[in-house]
Parts: structure tokens; sequence; C-alpha cells
């Protein structure tokens, strides 16, 4: 398996208004290989979405490198796309036209970039809202807009930052299901952000378990239970479980 | 399946569209009809002449009034000053905000500047105006002494564009920075991901989201500039103008001419906010529905 994203001895550490430090990320070193579903999972606080921030090139790191396709990473690269909470989709624009920003963007021509668009948004069930506003639409049809777009670029890596955070449990389980039969087709490289549990072991290849204030790494495992996951299932009810036990153990800690 | 159920409706509610159309103009008669009893009452014309003295002047708007132009040709020169005034202040004042909006640095170092300005009522600027610029007139600017361009730009003093230009400036420099300080952080964010450079991210991202605070600064801009237009025009050397055939009507005793051209100066300052408010419900209806 080929390494993808290497994060080495990174630390990020914010300075507040009145000049305090907080150290944000502690010394964590993580490698990533092509085709993992990585839930970077922990309480808030643990800096893991920092830790996303700073794999996409938003937020620079204070000591340690961050490496994607053996390059350093100093701003956004076009090899990876994000899907934040919030959907951020430009309220102004169609459906479609969001879709289409990144390809736009990239300069490619516009009849080019609508087919590749519409196309996107047929993919993730949006065709009938393809002209749409962002606003006319629920939150879950909204994060599935910003997937699109996300997509549209055709990425090798996918950032996603509690991307479901917002949702209701019912579509919040749907859109775990449909993110997963997406990821299924062809294996991108996923990079998810979340402190539910269960999110993580439905979904993940691969589990990073952060603590919070510092974020360090504290465990990192492998999720070996088939597609597509059950909750009721033996093996899923113990890994939440155990996982669970972990946070709770660290909260008492503090 | 919306025309559907809206056609129906509309029907029968069309008499009571009608009364909430009629409903704010109510106190508006009201007011119209006490003004006219208390008119013939007073029987003073200097005081209140009477609503029809008012309105027959506002009925003829082509007529000459006191050798000064008729109420429409006075109203195209105040206009012309106002819409002078007001794109300079546009033309700086959204520039400048988008550049203070977007650099700290930018807004660090003016900010002193002109937080010490903004305080200052437009009118207090002019002794000082007049000391600067007396009665120059665009035409004194651009040497003009005769033809057809000096009729009109000799109408135009630059103490007069100066007042409209600072009382504009401020409403519009403060809503177009507030409007491109307030873009949520994570659009920004998103479409750096995607791959925006700092050309793009003003172009395609701060400029469409801040456009409706810009334009909230253009109206209030309006407003202000048509606010201070009769100071303006009560500035020496001014010879035309709503603003002047008002405080001129008042030195005749013209008490209906003075506030028929209040009258004038209303409806154009309405018409003109009007304007702004249905552009504003066109094109920026995303704003008011989105989160």
């Amino acid at each position: 398996m080929q390494e993808i994203i290497k994060l080495a001895g990174v630390s990020k550490v914010f300075v507040s208004e009145k000049g305090q430090e907080v150290l944000a990320v502690d010394n964590v070193s993580i490698v990533v290989n092509e085709s993992e579903f990585v839930c970077l999972l922990g309480p808030s606080g643990s800096g893991k979405s920092t830790i996303l921030r700073m794999l996409a090139g938003l937020t620079p790191v204070t000591a340690g490198k961050v490496e994607v396709l053996g390059q350093e990473v100093r701003s956004p690269r076009s090899e990876a796309s994000m899907v934040l909470q919030d959907y951020s989709l430009l309220p102004w624009r169609s459906v479609v036209e969001n879709v289409a920003f990144g390809l736009e963007l990239r300069k490619v021509p516009k009849e080019e970039r609508l087919r590749i668009a519409h196309e996107m948004v047929e993919l993730v069930g949006l065709g009938e809202f393809a002209h749409a506003s962002p606003y006319e639409l629920s939150g879950g049809m909204q994060q599935r807009a910003a997937i699109a777009r996300a997509l549209a670029t055709n990425p090798r890596i996918l950032y996603m930052d509690e991307p479901f955070g917002a949702l209701d449990a019912f579509t919040r389980r749907q859109m775990q299901q449909e993110l997963l039969s997406l990821w299924l087709k062809d294996k991108k490289t996923v990079v998810f952000v979340t402190h539910s549990v269960e999110e993580a072991v439905y979904l993940a290849t691969r589990i990073i378990v952060m603590s919070a204030r510092p974020g360090r790494v504290i465990a990192d495992f492998p999720v070996d239970i088939p597609y597509p996951r059950r909750s009721s299932d033996v093996a899923f009810g113990k890994m939440v479980d155990d996982l669970m036990h972990m946070l709770m153990e660290l909260a008492y800690e503090r | 399946m919306t025309s559907v159920d809206k056609g129906p409706r509309k029907v029968g509610a069309a008499p009571k569209h009608c009364w909430r159309l009629l409903r704010p103009l109510v106190a508006l008669m009201m007011l119209f009809v006490v003004w006219q009893l208390m008119a013939l009452r007073l029987g003073n014309f200097l005081i209140l002449p009477p609503l029809d003295a008012v309105v027959r002047i506002l009925l003829n708007p082509f007529q000459d009034l006191l050798r000064l132009g008729s109420m429409v040709h006075n109203a195209q020169v105040s206009l012309v000053r106002v819409l002078l005034g007001y794109s300079m202040a546009a033309l700086i004042g959204i520039p400048l905000g988008i550049l203070m909006g977007y650099s700290a640095r930018a807004r660090v170092a003016l900010q002193g500047v002109l937080s010490m300005l903004r305080p200052i009522p437009p009118l207090a600027w002019v002794p000082l105006i007049l000391a600067w610029f007396g009665t120059a007139s665009l035409a004194t600017l651009f040497g003009l002494r005769g033809g057809a361009g000096y009729v009109y730009l000799s109408n135009i003093r630059v103490s007069m564009v100066f007042i409209i230009f600072i009382s504009s400036f401020f409403p519009i420099l403060i809503n177009t920075m507030f409007g491109v300080r307030n873009v949520r952080r994570t659009l920004l964010d998103s479409a750096l991901t995607l791959g925006a450079s700092q050309g793009d991210l003003i172009r395609k991202v701060i400029l469409p989201a801040a456009l409706p605070s810009i334009f909230t600064g253009l109206r209030g801009g309006m407003g202000a500039a048509w606010g201070s237009l009769v100071a303006a025009e009560m500035l020496p050397g001014s010879i035309a103008g709503l603003g002047y055939l008002i405080s001129h009507a008042q030195s005749y005793s013209r008490t209906d001419i003075v506030m028929a051209g209040m009258i004038a100066i209303s409806i154009i300052g309405s018409a003109l906010d009007f304007l702004f408010r249905l552009v504003e419900e066109k094109r920026f209806k995303w704003q008011s529905l989105a989160r």
C-alpha cells in the first residue's frame, strides 16, 4: 500500500488574544496509506479538526512536518478536497453552480464543468434539485451537495470535518451509508473527523483516538469488521464499548 | 403546483389585498384633512397655506416658480449634484471599504483618521469648505468660460458636491467594510481547499457575499446624500436646485412653494429608496433566507 499522508512530529500552538499560548496538538505522527478510511476520534479540544486543517493546508504547523504525496503541505493542494460541518455552500449560487465551483477555479471550460457537476449532483441523488438554491434544501441535502462539490474535482484524498454532526440521527445514518457506498466504489483516501464513537466504528478502516488538551494520539488500530456493518453485530458492539471505555477513562484522568 | 394553489386564493382575497395597500395611507389622509381644516381656519398663507395651493404647484411641475425655473428643472439640478457627490463617495468608499475589510493592516492604519472624521456632521464642514473652495464651480475647475458645458457645470459648486460626498461616504465605507469582514470563515476555507487564489477569493466569494451589505451602504448613503442636499444648496453661489428653491421661496414669503418643494424632496427621496429596495428584494433574496 502506498503512503499518501504523513504527519511527522506535528505540534500546533495557538496564541490567544491575551498572548497566552495554548498547545492544541502535541507531537503527533501519523502515516496514512492510500485507500484507507481513517477516523480521527476524540472529545472536543483534542485537536482533531486542527490536524485536519493542517493536512488541508489551511493552518500552518508550529513544529514538525506535514507531507502529502511526498511533498510538504504549505497551502491547499489540488489532490485533496474538504467537506465541513456547516456545508459552506455559496448561498447565491444554485446547487449545480456550487458543485462546479472547484472546477471553475481550475479553469475547466464552462460546458465541461457543468456536465461533470450535473453527473455529481445525480451521483449524490440531488438531480431534481440541481437548479435549486442551497437555502431551499434540508441540511442533509446541503451536505450531499457539499460532498458532490468535493468529489467534482476528482481528488485522491477527502478530508471531512464532522460532516454529519449537525444532522438528525436518521439522516445521519442515511448519509453514512451513502458515503460508504461512494467510498467502496473507488476507495479514495478519507480522513474523517468525528466525536461519535458509533460513527467511527461504522465507517472507518482504521480509528485513531485522540486525547484532549493537548491533543495526542493515544490509540491507533484497524477496524476489521466487514462492510456493511450493523450496530447489532457482536464485534461492532464490543468495539464501540471498548472505545467508549477508553474515552471515559481519559475524561476521568483529567 | 403553486399556481394551482395561488389562483383561487388571489381572487377571493382581492378586496382584502386592496385594503392592505390602502392601510398605510389612512394616517396620511387624516394629516391632509387636518392640514386643510387648520389652514382654512387660520387664513394665514404665510404660516400654513391650504393644501390645495400646495397641491396645485405640485400638479404643474413645469410651471416657472419665482423666475427660478420649474420644479422639474430644479429637481434635475439637484439630482445631478447628488449623483455626482454620491458616485464619488461610492467610487472611493467601496474599494476602500473592501481593502479595510480584507486587510487588518490597512484597517489599523486608517482607523485613526476615519474615526476622527466620522463624527463630524456634514454641516460642520461648511465654513471650512467655503474657505477652501469658495464659490468655485466645476466650470472653474475645468477652466471653462463659456459654451454648452458651462451652463451645466457652473451650476455645480465644488462645495455642494463635497457636502454631499462627505455625508454619503461613511455609510458606504462602513457597510462595505462590515460586509467584507463578516463573510463566513468557512466559506473562505472551503473555497481555499477547492483551489481558490487570493484573487478568486475576493472576486468569487468575498465580493458576492458582501454585496448585500455594500448595497445597504449604498442605500443609506443615498438617503444621507439626499438629506444633505438642502444644506448644500443653501451655500453661497447657488442659483438653482430644490434646496435653493425652498430657501429662496421663504425669503419671498411663499410658504406654499416651500411646502411643495419639501414634498418634492420627499417624493424623490422615497422613489430613490424604493428603487434600492426593489433591487435588494430581487437580487439578495438568498441573504434573508440563508442561515
